[in-house]
């Protein structure tokens, strides 16, 4: 649309042709007017409304104006559209009635008769006023009625027909006013014909497409019909549309390509089917190629001729355009389509002629498309043209190839006349390039010429593909490109050049996982390394194709066989090994070891199976299979325990490997994926935002360097360790497919062994697999010999006899005859000889193996146990039964001492967690013969009882009561209880309330056992008792020994009643019974019943003439709230210190509750004053030496001041951090110097009426 | 100057000689036995000693302001002292006014101690205006002037301390007493001020004599008061226990009485002077009144009462309400008490006694409408028939029909009970035999009691309650001016003979003759509760609703009885052995 205005480059050659308009009537008022008719039409654009929808278009219109002839009128059926006009003008100036009637009238009827005979509706009157003309003639009528005259005779109802263009030569406002009136018109009117004709000449070229299936349809003819609408818009400057035209065509024509290959044939297309003659490509310096054209039209074009013409044309349009890259896009599409259409069509094309077609096509296009655009735009577009400049020189080698261009010798004689054959066919050299030095036609001749021209442009072209290729980074495709220079070098017996281009490609396709390039590829580079001699990068490739299921079944076994000549051949050096990596040769599979959880004892046997999968095809012979084997000592020697070690490993013992994934490296979108998060950097000072960023987190894992895929194919890298050890397997054949192999070692140092390489070897061959992984170790150990002996039950309990069971561990060591394990005697712990023990000897893996009876010999301090014979690496187990003292243990006196029981309590606070037992350690010494120093084990017994005692009083009479109570899960029966003062107080009489000699005590039960103490002169302070009882276990027979009876001491102080406390409540005066809610009188009677004794001498006790008198201070507690006391419910009494004093306290207490009340609590403290120590300086009448005093001055500006704040005590600190003053303490009398004589008495309230209505609640 | 004198401050534990003999003798002041603490609410004398360092008896060695024994002599005659005192050595210990519920510290209650609350001393005060008039305007004693010393005889109250403070800081100011400057006695300060500079008017007064003397001790708080508040046979009492807890000597109470306390409650003064009130507090005597709470006599309640160290006497009071409200008396407001110790020690020279006050915790009076009350014979014996009085006080309104209904079953109804308390119910209700379990008692005019006897028997032995389950059910008119407001729309959509009308009809001749029941009521006396005992048994059962039927809509609250004015008395029968 807007072509016009845009300078357009100098090559594009614009459509000369314009609609035509026809000018009848007055031709000299014609010419006049031309120039600025022709002038000033395009200047405005118009907007062309579209039929079928399509969007309207703004469009300067030209015109052609011609002087109208019959002739130009187009002839029934005449599709020309080209030549057709489109508008009819008749110009005249006439004034004049007279004039008009005598002339212009007949002149313009004739004119109109022409244009209706044709059917033509397209015309326009316009009469030009002219002043001037106007002046000179006096006589003439009024312009209107001229024009009404004209409106009248011809525009019949189109009165628009008819215009008035004013002075038009004039430059006035009115002449501008009228030319702009007049060009309005007739634009409109234009674009009115335009749109009609071209309506219905698209009418009827549908109508003639549709016609395509009946016989007779010829496509050429359509083509014609077809193109001359393209025409029409590309002389409108439509170039959209009219390239939308033979897209229409190519795509028709390509439809019936594709229908013919599926069998359903046009008549027509037989034409194009005609044997290529030609093949001299594409011509595309012309806007229209009027000799392909002219041969369409009289339907004697080839395929190739139409395909030619039509993306000439499509080319020139595209180019108008200015889409040159789309050129070239659609020349790849078109050289590639015509190739296989000539083969759908079965058209014979002589050998290369495509070929050469093609080659000279690409160039075509590429130079026109160079011969458009300035070097930075190709350079900035050769993504575009790459294709281009690939295609023509694939083409070109095939055409190489095909001349025997690309040999050493040089063309034969058959050769050279296909060459000429060739060259005929692309017959002479176009007028249009004969000129220019790089025409593509002089450059194929060229090429054809000789072999050095060829390789010189073959090169070239390559070289420049590849660079094109690697700079837009389509790197497959310029190693592609490479591939082919390589084959071309190897054609050329030159290796060297080609490995570096096979190399490059191998690595881009191992780098990006193309299985079958690489197989592909693999095979030209060692035919290339066969050729540069080098053995091991070939044995290595040849290893590697051998074991490539892409390959044939031949294929491989020729690799493999070639492998295995080499080896076979006598090697010149004798020793010199070839170390290949082995994942092509054979993989690790799995891994298995005997015995499975892969440790040993020194001396054992180690069995280790591998799995190989053999990837040759064939049956390989290897002479020998190592497994290099890293020794380290282990630090840690608690590894080297067979448990520890037993323990932690895996128990199946298989270890698989993971399949190989060599030759398909981490791939691009294997990639971790991009983790990108935002960053804002503000600015430290006002939080104001300095910076902001997008950082990725993982650059480190995305930016890394791909690995270098040479290291995979390269044998450099495999390095063949030596070492010390190693497991090792001769004269084996590996089948193809799994092969299980075994090693078999004995266990030497102990430590541990990690197995570290994999080497095959065949001939001088060595197939190494460098590090095995996952890691697989194992362990050797050798074991100190070991004696544990632990109890058979959860706990031991103390006085009957318990198992114990032992177990040697003889680890390296071997049990000899005789041996023997001496156990010190503890003086606490009996071992109990029974002649049936037996010894039972398992092997390391928990087979019994023997069992000997157990020889047992004990004397006084010490019990032999001779142990049975048994091998290295064996086990022992005996039980054997002790017996630990049941007695409690005395507080205090613990020793140390070997042997000798050291109790403990588990819990300090014993009361509190009163279900554990009291528990004691049997410290036992064993002398083992395998070690010079003596084993320590400690056995831990518990005792089943825990006992308590307490101290009962009845007024002065005095009870201890003993409870024993079964702490274990086991029943016992108790008997012969005795408790026995260890005092020496003779007078001092237990007296047992017990009736029964025997009694059974339940698991978690207790018995109780009750004495009364009787003495008859003065009682002890304390006293110190032992508390016996026999016990056995309930459940078991007769024990064949005697059992040591259960023993518990304990003390008793200040047992001794010294008071007695009788608490009375009488109902109030007059009543019979005590009632709820009114006062009763309680009276509490404190009675001393002894003298002094030398438990009161204490700080309480005064004395003051020879009378001892205690301070006492009684409290009346009503835990239960049945009582309200009132009065002095704590008070100090002074007591003398007599017996049969009596102190007497009164108070009131007030039932809460009706029913049988028990009495209040009176309990009974001494008060002992406070600690005079730390309160004389607070008593209260002291003399205070150091009043504290400060001193203040007011006014601090006196100069004194600060030597009178100096002096003294100035603010000094209370010397009494504490609040208030210390108290008078009260200490609680034990339980066994008061006796309540009233606790447990009740006194019976009855309930009083409540008859309230006031209802008082506290809140 | 003030540099020149060593201070001393004695605080004499003994009345001090007189005047003349303290002029006589100078130094005998020092052989006074001497106090280390003082009690909160005592007042203090003490003596203030200024001597002259230098030997100002001696007149030649003299510094240059007191030099001489004339310069000495002519300020010694012209210095005056006053003493204050503040609370000093941190913080209050605890007893300010905000943390009235915090336990006193210390002496852990030894038995009851969940019985009994703590009170928290609110003020502490010397001899109050009544007995010692003039108690506020401390005498002021003329120094005592000697050759080389000043002795100050002085008085500081204590009662103006926080409750609880640690320490009391005794401030004295030492200055010189001068003659006014005639132009200040002329002109007056203002005036001197307006016309000169301040400086000028007050270098005089820099250079005078004047020191302040300040000393710590330690300061005894007061007996611990715990109080215990419950109910009886009816009977609301109250336990106060006063425990010396801080001081080791014997203390006398003279006095403990319970008062409402009408201060509280006020906030603080408002700047304008005005007092705002709580609202929901009794301001006036009302029901309560200075003498509601009296002491129960008693042989151990004579006073003085002497308290040794940690000794603890407990004081019995019962408030005395009338049964008929005083007029204008407003039910349901919390009236606040407090507790008033008077108490002495006899280490207080120049203080008689000293009154405490606490915060005890409030009361709240309520006095239901209708009240059931019961009482029997007690004890009884096993299967002796015994009788229930039952006595029905109606000050709340008209019923139509009373009827009391023995229904022990339902007094475990819905009720989650443990096994052992299920147990001893069922017991009870096994265990007593309601002669008569349904009986009319007719109608009861409000203002009326009824009075009404139901026989009894008893099958075993036991506490048993009589009250609780015997429901009284009563049947009054509801109003019928307001009928249900959903139930007017009804009426005006529905045809007569629609269902819904007579649904209204029925409910309308249902709300004729309603009637209610109710149980027993427990009042609120969480702090009486016996735990472990099975003697007794106490169900605070719901209000059952009427067997009736329950009434199809809820009532407006004008027809409904407020159940809080409704009350019954339990009454409890001791079952024992009949006597062999």
């Amino acid at each position: 649309m807007d072509a016009s205005e845009e300078p357009l480059p100098p090559v594009i050659y614009t459509m000369e042709n314009k609609p035509i308009v026809t000018c009848a009537g007055d031709q000299n008022l014609f010419t006049s007017v031309y120039p600025t008719l022709s002038q000033q039409l395009p200047r405005e654009p118009m907007e062309w409304r579209r039929s079928y929808g399509r969007a309207p278009k703004m469009i300067h219109l030209e015109s052609n104006f011609v002087q109208f002839k019959e002739e130009l009128l187009p002839k029934e059926g005449n599709k020309a559209l080209l030549t057709f006009p489109f508008l009819h003008i008749y110009w005249t100036e006439c004034c004049d009635t007279e004039v008009y009637k005598a002339t212009v009238k007949d002149d313009l009827t004739k004119w109109q008769n022409v244009l209706k005979a044709h059917s033509s509706v397209d015309w326009l009157i316009v009469i030009v006023e002219n002043d001037a003309k106007k002046k000179n003639k006096t006589n003439i009528l009024p312009r209107t009625s001229i024009v009404d005259k004209i409106r009248n005779d011809f525009c019949n109802k189109q009165s628009d027909r008819c215009v008035v263009l004013s002075d038009p030569l004039k430059d006035s406002s009115r002449t501008q006013e009228s030319w702009n009136a007049f060009l309005t018109k007739l634009r409109t009117l234009l674009l009115m014909s335009f749109t009609k004709n071209l309506g219905k000449f698209e009418d009827d070229m549908r109508t003639l497409r549709e016609k395509r299936t009946e016989p007779g349809w010829s496509f050429c003819e359509y083509f014609m019909v077809q193109e001359e609408l393209a025409f029409v818009f590309e002389m409108l400057q439509q170039f959209e549309d009219a390239l939308v035209q033979y897209d229409e065509l190519d795509a028709l024509f390509s439809q019936y390509v594709v229908n013919f290959g599926a069998g359903d044939g046009a008549n027509w297309l037989t034409f194009f089917c005609q044997p290529v003659k030609s093949w001299n490509g594409l011509i595309l310096r012309k806007p229209i190629d009027m000799e392909k054209r002219e041969s369409i039209q009289r339907r004697e074009a080839t395929l190739l001729d139409l395909r030619s013409y039509l993306f000439s044309r499509q080319c020139t349009l595209l180019l108008f355009l200015q889409r040159p890259w789309e050129v070239a896009q659609r020349a790849l599409e078109l050289l590639h389509n015509c190739v296989q259409e000539l083969k759908l069509l079965e058209v014979s094309v002589p050998p290369g002629a495509l070929d050469c077609w093609v080659f000279l096509s690409c160039l075509e296009v590429l130079q026109r498309i160079e011969g458009c655009c300035d070097r930075a735009q190709i350079d900035s577009n050769i993504a575009h043209t790459v294709g281009l400049w690939s295609y023509a020189t694939e083409k070109l080698k095939s055409l190489g190839y095909l001349c025997g261009l690309v040999s050493e010798k040089g063309p034969n004689s058959e050769d050279l006349n296909r060459t000429v054959d060739l060259l005929a066919g692309l017959g002479a050299e176009r007028p249009e390039t004969a000129n220019t030095a790089q025409s593509p036609y002089k450059k194929l001749k060229e090429a054809l010429s000789s072999v050095e021209a060829f390789e010189k442009h073959y090169l070239d072209l390559s070289h420049a593909t590849i660079e094109m290729y690697t700079s837009i980074g389509r790197i497959r495709s310029a190693k592609f490109v490479g591939k082919d220079l390589a084959e071309f070098y190897m054609r050329k017996k030159a290796p060297q050049k080609a490995e570096i281009y096979l190399q490059g490609a191998l690595k881009n396709y191992l780098a990006e996982g193309w299985a079958l390039p690489i197989t592909h590829t693999r095979k030209q580079l060692a035919e290339c390394q066969k050729h540069l001699g080098q053995i091991e990068n070939y044995l290595q490739t040849s290893s590697l194709l051998a074991s490539d299921h892409h390959l044939t079944e031949e294929e491989r076994k020729h690799f493999c066989q070639e492998i295995l000549d080499f080896a076979s051949q006598p090697s010149d050096s004798p020793g010199h090994k070839i170390v290949l990596p082995m994942h092509s040769f054979a993989q690790l599979r799995d891994l298995h070891f005997d015995p499975s959880n892969a440790v040993v004892h020194v001396g054992g046997v180690l069995c280790v199976e591998i799995t190989m999968y053999s990837q040759m095809p064939v049956p390989v012979h290897v002479e020998q299979i190592v497994v290099n084997v890293h020794f380290s000592i282990e630090k840690n020697s608690y590894r080297k325990t067979a448990e520890w070690l037993t323990k932690h490993k895996t128990s199946n013992g298989i270890i698989n490997f993971p399949p190989e994934t060599a030759p398909f490296p981490v791939s691009q979108n294997s990639l971790p994926a991009l983790e990108l998060y935002e960053m804002f950097e503000r600015s430290p000072s006002d939080n104001s935002l300095n910076t902001t960023g997008i950082i990725c987190r993982n650059v480190h894992m995305l930016l890394r360097r791909q690995e270098s895929s040479s290291s995979l194919e390269m044998p450099s890298g495999v390095a063949l360790e030596e070492g010390a050890h190693v497991l090792r397997c001769s004269h084996v054949t590996l089948e193809p497919g799994a092969n299980q192999i075994t090693f078999r070692t004995q266990a030497k140092e102990p430590g541990t062994y990690t197995l570290r390489q994999l080497c095959a070897s065949v001939g001088s061959v060595w197939f190494v697999l460098p590090h095995i992984y996952p890691i697989v170790q194992y362990d050797v150990y050798s074991q100190e010999p070991q004696l544990h002996v632990e109890p058979l039950a959860d706990s031991l309990l103390a006085g009957i006899p318990q198992r114990v069971k032992f177990t040697v561990t003889t680890g390296h060591y071997t049990i000899k005859n005789g041996d023997s394990l001496q156990l010190s005697n503890a003086e606490a712990m009996l071992i109990l000889c029974q002649a049936e023990s037996r010894a039972v000897v398992y092997s390391n893996t928990r087979e019994q193996s023997s069992e000997a009876a157990l020889r047992i010999q004990s004397s006084d301090k010490v019990t032999s146990i001779s142990l049975p014979v048994a091998p290295a690496y064996h086990v022992i187990e005996f039980e054997l039964e002790v017996l630990s003292l049941p007695s409690a243990p005395a507080l205090g006196g613990e020793s140390d001492m070997l042997g000798m029981a050291e109790p403990h309590r588990k819990h300090k606070d014993k009361q509190r967690t009163g279900r554990c037992m009291v528990t004691t350690d049997h410290k036992v010494s064993i002398d083992c013969p395998w070690s010079i120093y003596s084993t320590v084990i400690a056995l831990t017994f518990s005792v089943p009882f825990r006992t308590t005692h307490s101290l009962l009083s009845s007024g002065t009479r005095k009870y201890v009561q003993v409870c024993v109570q079964n702490l274990s899960e086991l029943d016992f029966q108790l008997s012969d209880s005795y408790l026995v003062d260890t005092g020496d107080s003779t007078d001092l009489q237990l007296v047992p309330l017990n009736t029964q000699s025997q009694q059974p005590i339940y698991s978690k039960q207790s018995v109780f056992f009750v004495w009364e103490l009787k003495w008859t002169e003065e009682p002890p302070p304390s006293l110190h008792c032992r508390f016996s009882v026999g016990f056995s276990p309930a459940s078991e027979e007769q024990l064949s020994i005697s059992l040591k009876p259960y023993t518990y001491e304990f003390k008793v102080e200040n047992f001794f009643t010294l008071y007695n406390v009788k608490a009375e409540i009488f109902p109030p005066s007059g009543m019979e019974y005590c009632r709820t809610g009114s006062l009763c009188s309680l009276e509490v009677l404190i009675t001393r019943l002894s003298d002094l004794l030398e438990v009161d001498k204490d700080e309480a006790l005064t004395e003051s003439d020879e009378h001892f008198s205690t301070k006492l201070m009684y409290e009346v507690v009503d835990n239960s709230s049945n009582w309200a006391v009132c009065g002095k419910s704590c008070g100090v009494i002074s007591m003398p210190v007599a017996a049969r004093a009596t102190h007497r306290v009164h108070m009131e207490v007030m039932p809460l509750f009706a029913g049988y009340l028990p009495l209040p609590d009176v309990r009974l403290f001494k008060y002992l004053p406070h600690h005079s120590a730390h309160s004389s300086q607070l008593d209260a009448d002291s003399w205070i030496e150091n009043d504290s005093l400060s001193v203040d001055k007011h006014g601090d500006d006196q100069p004194d001041s600060s030597s009178l704040k100096s002096r003294g005590s100035v603010h000094s600190a209370c010397s009494s951090e504490h609040k208030g003053l210390p108290m008078p303490r009260l200490q609680a009398l034990p339980a066994g110097q008061v006796f309540n004589s009233s606790s447990g008495t009740q006194v019976l309230v009855i309930p009083s009426q409540d008859d309230h209505v006031l209802e008082v609640s506290v809140t | 100057m003030e540099s020149q004198c060593d201070y001393s401050m004695y605080f004499p534990a003994v009345p001090l000689p007189p005047r003349a003999e303290l002029a006589g003798d100078p130094g005998r002041y020092r052989a006074l036995p001497r106090r280390n603490h003082l009690y909160l609410g005592e007042t203090v004398r003490f003596l203030l000693v200024l001597r002259c360092r230098g030997g100002a008896g001696s007149g030649t060695g003299g510094g240059p302001g007191l030099g001489s024994r004339g310069a000495w002599a002519e300020l010694a005659t012209a210095l005056a002292a006053l003493a204050s005192v503040s609370a000093g050595g941190g913080m209050p210990g605890g007893g300010g006014a905000g943390d009235q519920d915090s336990e006193p510290p210390g002496g852990g209650d030894p038995g009851g101690g969940g019985l009994f609350r703590g009170c928290s001393p609110l003020l502490t005060h010397g001899p109050g205006p009544a007995t010692s008039g003039g108690a506020t305007t401390l005498p002021v004693e003329e120094p005592i002037v000697s050759t080389d010393e000043v002795i100050f005889p002085l008085t500081v109250s204590l009662d103006r301390l926080p409750p609880g403070t640690p320490k009391a800081k005794i401030v004295v100011t030492v200055w010189k007493r001068e003659i006014e400057a005639p132009e200040v006695r002329d002109q007056g300060y203002l005036r001197l001020l307006q016309t000169r500079s301040p400086g000028e008017t007050f270098r005089g007064e820099q250079s005078a004599f004047k020191a302040q003397v300040s000393t710590l001790l330690t300061l005894l708080p007061p007996p611990v008061l715990r109080c215990r508040q419950f109910t009886v046979a009816g009977k609301h009492l109250t336990v106060l226990k006063v425990l010396n807890s801080s001081s080791q000597e014997e203390i006398s109470i003279w006095d403990i009485r319970i008062l409402p306390n009408f201060n509280a409650s006020y906030l603080p003064v408002m700047p304008d002077g005005s007092v705002l009130l709580v609202d929901n507090v009794c301001h006036q005597s009302g029901e309560v009144s200075m003498g509601s709470f009296c002491r129960l006599p008693g042989t151990s309640g004579c006073f003085p009462c002497p308290l040794n160290a940690l000794e603890e006497h407990n004081f019995l009071f019962q408030l005395r309400g009338g049964e008929q409200p005083p007029p204008g008396a407003k039910e349901g407001l919390e009236v606040p008490l407090i507790a008033v110790v008077q108490w002495s020690t006899p280490k207080l020279p120049f203080t008689q006694s000293i009154y405490t006050h606490y915060r005890l915790p409030s009361v709240r009076l309520d006095r239901p409408c209708f009240v059931m009350t019961a009482s029997c014979k007690s004890p009884v014996r096993t299967y002796e028939r015994f009788t229930v009085t039952y006595t029905l006080l109606n000050n709340l309104q008209d019923f139509l029909a009373v009827r009391l209904v023995w229904t022990p079953e339902h007094a475990q109804a819905g009720k989650q009970l443990c096994e052992e308390e299920r147990r001893a119910m069922q017991a009870a209700l096994d265990s007593v035999v309601c002669h008569t379990p349904l009986n009319n008692l007719g109608f009861s005019r409000k203002g009326s009691a009824l009075t009404f006897s139901v026989a009894f028997q008893a099958l075993r032995t036991g506490l048993f309650e009589l009250s609780q389950h015997m429901k009284l059910k009563l049947q009054f008119t509801a109003s019928v001016s307001h009928p249900p407001p959903e139930a007017r729309p009804l009426s005006r959509k529905s045809s007569p003979s629609s269902p819904a009308v007579r649904d209204l009809v029925e409910r309308h001749q249902a709300s004729l003759g309603r009637s209610q029941s109710f149980s027993h009521q427990q009042p609120s006396r969480s702090h009486l509760m016996r735990s472990g005992s099975v003697m007794e048994r106490r169900a605070i059962t719901p209000p059952v609703a009427s067997p009736v039927g329950r009434p199809l809509y809820l009532p407006p609250d004008k027809a409904v009885l407020s159940l809080d004015k409704i009350a019954k008395r339990e009454c409890k029968v001791l079952v024992v052995e009949p006597v062999k």
